[in-house]
């Protein structure tokens, strides 16, 4: 597993209320048809802009939808590989 | 701040910013451990709005048991600006704020319908509504089709979920009958002066829409009604129509159309409310006029449209619409056509997706 993808499963499983689903779900299997609700993507969403200390756009809102699309998201943001949290708000 | 709760001395300050749920209304059958998973506010302080006046049954073995609807407005008007609810629609709505043309082209979504547990032993059947192919600007994709990403061909609420591609294509468009303009004015602004307070209502009051909008209360659907009653009165076709908006997830909206020029014009008040500033309490207000304008017979590429008349539920358990946590297992995200041939894989049309199928996403 990639370091983004590690990254990204560790930012996934923190939102979610039963982290093990996520052990289930492939990188590029869609999280809402695997399990996760949408109250969960929202925090995952809430979460990505904690991270990137902005707001995200709506292109990239609508294409948060596996572990692999919140990893480019993340490695866009940080190509260093940087973890940093930043709040914003 | 992690983000994923509320801190739970703002909850009381709700109290008294919303209409609660009148009691012939009301279903006092969340505990606060449940409202806390849901809404991802603190158990304690949920617990501790009884004493704040919310309204409850006491249970000794639960704790007070709470309306849901109260408990989820009580979270939106929290002020905290980090509860689910609120950050859905702020981030289904981030849309306005791209440039125009973007609402208005050809969109490819990939829509799921996760169906949703209903509870009880035995479980009632769960049935969900159907996307509305014979709509203006709503069309099957022909590439998605063959990769057996149709949506479903009834018209008819199904039994089992489903993954769908389909095109919506919006229009820019006005309206022109002047006395249809003032009469959606005349809604927008008693939402933006707080005469009536736009929030959360239960299915049960949403029926009876003029009753909810007396009682100060309205949402979407309140809205969509009693637009298109208000519409029909002044003698021009109107409809209410009910279906998903699309984002980081599907949500469920409805609207009002009208006809005229030959065609089915939408409007939507409630975006129209929150493009021109309301809901700034809940961090919900956009200052976008442009935007605002275009909810005045405009169709966006965000929403979709089912097979529901005058708005009607889109999930039922049983013959009983399904509560609000039922949609929470309706996804969205843009489709592209994956590259090469189709897939040994593809599955017949309107595929079915439950609650324990797991599926690739094909883009």
């Amino acid at each position: 597993m990639s370091t983004a993808a590690g990254e990204a499963r560790d930012l996934i499983r923190g939102c979610l209320d039963l982290p093990a689903l996520l052990d289930r779900i492939g990188d590029e299997e869609d999280l809402v048809g695997s399990g996760v609700n949408s109250g969960e993507i929202v925090r995952i969403a809430l979460r990505c802009e904690h991270r990137m200390g902005r707001l995200l756009t709506d292109a990239e809102l609508t294409e948060l939808s596996t572990v692999r699309a919140v990893a480019a998201l993340l490695s866009a943001a940080d190509p260093a590989g940087h973890t940093e949290t930043k709040v914003v708000r | 701040m992690s983000g994923t709760t509320v801190a739970g001395r703002g909850l009381a300050g709700a109290v008294g910013r919303f209409v609660s749920v009148p009691e012939a209304h009301a279903r006092y059958d969340t505990d606060p451990d449940s409202a806390a998973r849901w809404l991802r506010l603190p158990a304690e302080a949920i617990a501790g709005l009884a004493e704040a006046g919310v309204p409850h049954r006491a249970d000794p073995g639960r704790g007070p048991l709470f309306d849901y609807i109260d408990l989820v407005n009580i979270a939106m008007f929290s002020g905290s600006g980090q509860s689910v609810p609120e950050l859905a629609l702020r981030f289904l709505l981030r849309f306005a704020a791209s440039p125009p043309a973007s609402w208005y082209k050809p969109r490819d979504w990939l829509v799921g319908i996760r169906l949703p547990q209903a509870p009880g032993d035995p479980a009632p059947p769960v049935r969900v509504r159907v996307p509305d192919l014979g709509a203006e600007g709503v069309s099957v994709v022909p590439e998605a089709a063959a990769r057996g990403l149709s949506p479903p061909a009834s018209t008819d609420p199904l039994a089992e979920g489903y993954r769908a591609v389909v095109r919506l294509a919006g229009a820019r468009r006005t309206i022109r009958d002047r006395r249809v303009r003032a009469v959606c004015t005349e809604v927008v602004q008693a939402l933006t002066r707080g005469t009536v307070v736009y929030q959360t209502v239960p299915e049960s009051l949403r029926t009876v829409h003029h009753q909810a909008w007396t009682l100060g209360m309205a949402d979407c659907i309140v809205v969509s009604r009693l637009l298109a009653d208000r519409i029909r009165e002044l003698g021009r076709p109107a409809r209410a129509r009910r279906g998903y908006l699309l984002g980081l997830v599907g949500s469920d909206h409805a609207w009002c159309e009208v006809y005229e020029d030959a065609c089915w014009k939408q409007l939507d008040a409630v975006f129209a409310y929150v493009a021109s500033g309301g809901g700034r309490d809940r961090n919900l207000a956009m200052d976008a006029p442009e935007f605002a304008a275009a909810c005045f017979g405009s169709r966006f590429n965000r929403l979709l449209p089912c097979v529901a008349d005058e708005a009607a539920p889109l999930v039922y358990f049983g013959a009983q619409p399904a509560p609000p946590w039922a949609l929470a297992g309706v996804s969205a995200s843009p489709w592209r056509p994956p590259d090469g041939p189709v897939s040994i894989g593809a599955s017949r049309p309107g595929e079915p997706m439950n609650a324990a199928t797991s599926r690739r996403v094909d883009r």
